[in-house]
């Protein structure tokens, strides 16, 4: 089947339906089917990036920086949620096969970029309350929802990495969490070094 | 189609189309405000009374990580756009500040006075009006004061930590090598030598001087007409009416009602306020708790000279 059949056979709103409805058919889905889910997924993290770039805009003051921002920062920016994915998708795999399991470091990669998609929705909310000049309770909103779409996320990574890989709900959750730990820290570490080299070049001055 | 694709599509469409308005939104904007701040472009729809709120310490300082200019220059930016406009009739400008240091005040006092050559700027000080605060507020050509606001103030301060007991009982001692005897004066590490007093105090009486003849070129009013109560006192704003210093007792309501009747608006006509964008009003408070010294009330103003009320 050509790009243009694929696409008007409408086969891939099936994918993102699962993905909002059903997370374990998703899963039944993309092991059955004979594709590459890769570049599909890699637009579904780029449209979430893209979605909350722009709902930062409309919320920030509004500069020439956005061209920037839009420009390079989403490029920037892209690659370095994509090197954050990979990463995650290499230390799940890697708990997965501790635990016996077979892991796919590729196809937990395509997963974690489909996991982001509820952040595609957090546009039009804030379209809507920034048109109705109601930006408070936007932001409060946008915090609520954004929370909802993480712990969306995580049941749907855990979800789908439990179907794929045969294994418990719990050696998913160990999978996604012992990575998610790992990385929050190195993370935290990277930040206090990273202040602790500039504070003592300020304070060196 | 599948009744379900259907349905998926429509909110794919949606999205799609959200992308898109945020874009154009993001876009025109940039171009509203671009074109206020370059042309005579109007930011108002029809003719009526522009509003600037000048509240806090007045300051050239950037605080806070999420501010792209100072106090100040927004405020002035503010009165530049309201000024350009032809549909602003008529001012008000809003006040609850304690004053600031002595440039940024008089940067915003010629901006108000160059305004009140084109348009009607009437004054509604809120809770505090003092020293800067009522420095600016003086360009006007009304003022309101509430009865409980604090106003006056007039005069001129200066403030340094003397640590010279403090660093003897910890045996610091500066190594300071200067071009000339007064190079590191009000320095915290020693007293101040009588010579660098009477020069402080001529700094101050100048700066002094400076703000009484503007307060003087402001309020229409000879110096000598309020000099007695220039010494640095505060005052309510009932107190103020009878000194002569304010216009009216009156509320914010008050004071746009004055403006346009002085412009010969309408009763109806708009109020164009200061627009904040949503994260301004969480951050925007950010400012003080990240930008400032924390131990700024208790050294004082580490030599800035100020037109300000410090309790």
């Amino acid at each position: 089947m050509s790009f243009k059949e694929n696409l008007k056979s409408l086969v891939w709103a099936d994918y993102i339906s699962a993905l909002i409805m059903d997370p374990r058919l998703f899963a039944v889905k993309i092991s059955e089917s004979k594709r590459r889910i890769l570049p599909s997924s890699l637009m579904i993290s780029f449209l979430a990036l893209f979605s909350v770039f722009l709902s930062l805009s409309l919320l920030l003051p509004q500069s020439e920086f956005f061209y920037y921002k839009i420009s390079y920062g989403l490029v920037l920016g892209y690659i370095i949620l994509l090197m954050i994915l990979f990463i995650f998708a290499l230390s799940a795999d890697f708990v997965f096969q501790y635990l016996g399991f077979p892991g796919k470091s590729g196809r937990i990669f395509s997963v974690l970029n489909y996991s982001l998609f509820p952040f595609v929705f957090i546009l039009p909310g804030v379209v809507i309350f920034n048109s109705i000049e109601l930006a408070p309770v936007a932001v409060l909103a946008l915090a609520v929802f954004v929370i909802a779409a993480l712990i969306y996320s995580v049941y749907f990574i855990v979800s789908v990495l439990s179907e794929i890989n045969s294994a418990p709900v719990l050696t998913a959750l160990a999978a996604v969490f012992i990575p998610l730990i790992a990385l929050t820290i190195a993370v935290i570490l990277c930040v206090i070094s990273l202040f602790g080299i500039f504070y003592g070049f300020i304070v060196n001055l | 189609m599948d009744k379900n694709r259907k349905i998926l599509v429509a909110i794919l469409v949606f999205l799609l189309m959200s992308m898109v308005l945020s874009l154009v939104q993001i876009n025109t904007s940039m171009q509203r405000k671009t074109s206020a701040s370059s042309s005579n472009i109007s930011i108002s729809d029809s003719r009526g009374v522009g509003v600037v709120r000048v509240s806090g310490v007045i300051s050239s300082d950037t605080e806070g990580h999420f501010a792209s200019m100072s106090m100040h220059e927004a405020v002035i930016a503010r009165i530049d756009q309201l000024a350009a406009d032809d549909n602003i009739k008529a001012v008000v400008l809003r006040v609850d500040s304690p004053g600031g240091t002595v440039a940024a005040t008089q940067e915003i006092f010629q901006k108000l006075m160059e305004l009140r050559q084109k348009k009607p700027l009437v004054v509604s000080m809120g809770d505090m009006a003092a020293s800067g605060g009522y420095y600016i507020s003086s360009a006007a050509n009304h003022i309101f004061a509430n009865q409980g606001t604090m106003t006056g103030s007039i005069g001129v301060i200066i403030a340094a930590p003397n640590f010279k007991g403090l660093f003897e009982k910890l045996g610091i001692k500066m190594n300071v090598i200067k071009s000339g005897k007064y190079k590191d004066i009000l320095s915290s590490s020693r007293d101040l030598s009588d010579e660098e007093k009477a020069l402080l105090q001529d700094l101050i009486d100048n700066c002094y001087n400076q703000f009484i003849k503007d307060v003087s070129l402001g309020r229409n009013i000879p110096i000598d007409d309020f000099k007695q109560y220039a010494d640095g006192r505060v005052f309510t704003g009932s107190r103020g009416v009878e000194m002569k210093l304010v216009d009216s007792v009156g509320t914010f309501q008050d004071a746009v009602k004055k403006a346009k009747e002085l412009a010969k608006l309408p009763a109806d006509a708009p109020l164009y306020d200061e627009n904040s964008s949503a994260l301004d009003l969480i951050f925007g408070g950010m400012g003080s708790f990240f930008g400032k010294n924390p131990l700024g009330s208790v050294t004082g103003n580490n030599g800035l000279i100020e037109y300000r009320y410090v309790p």
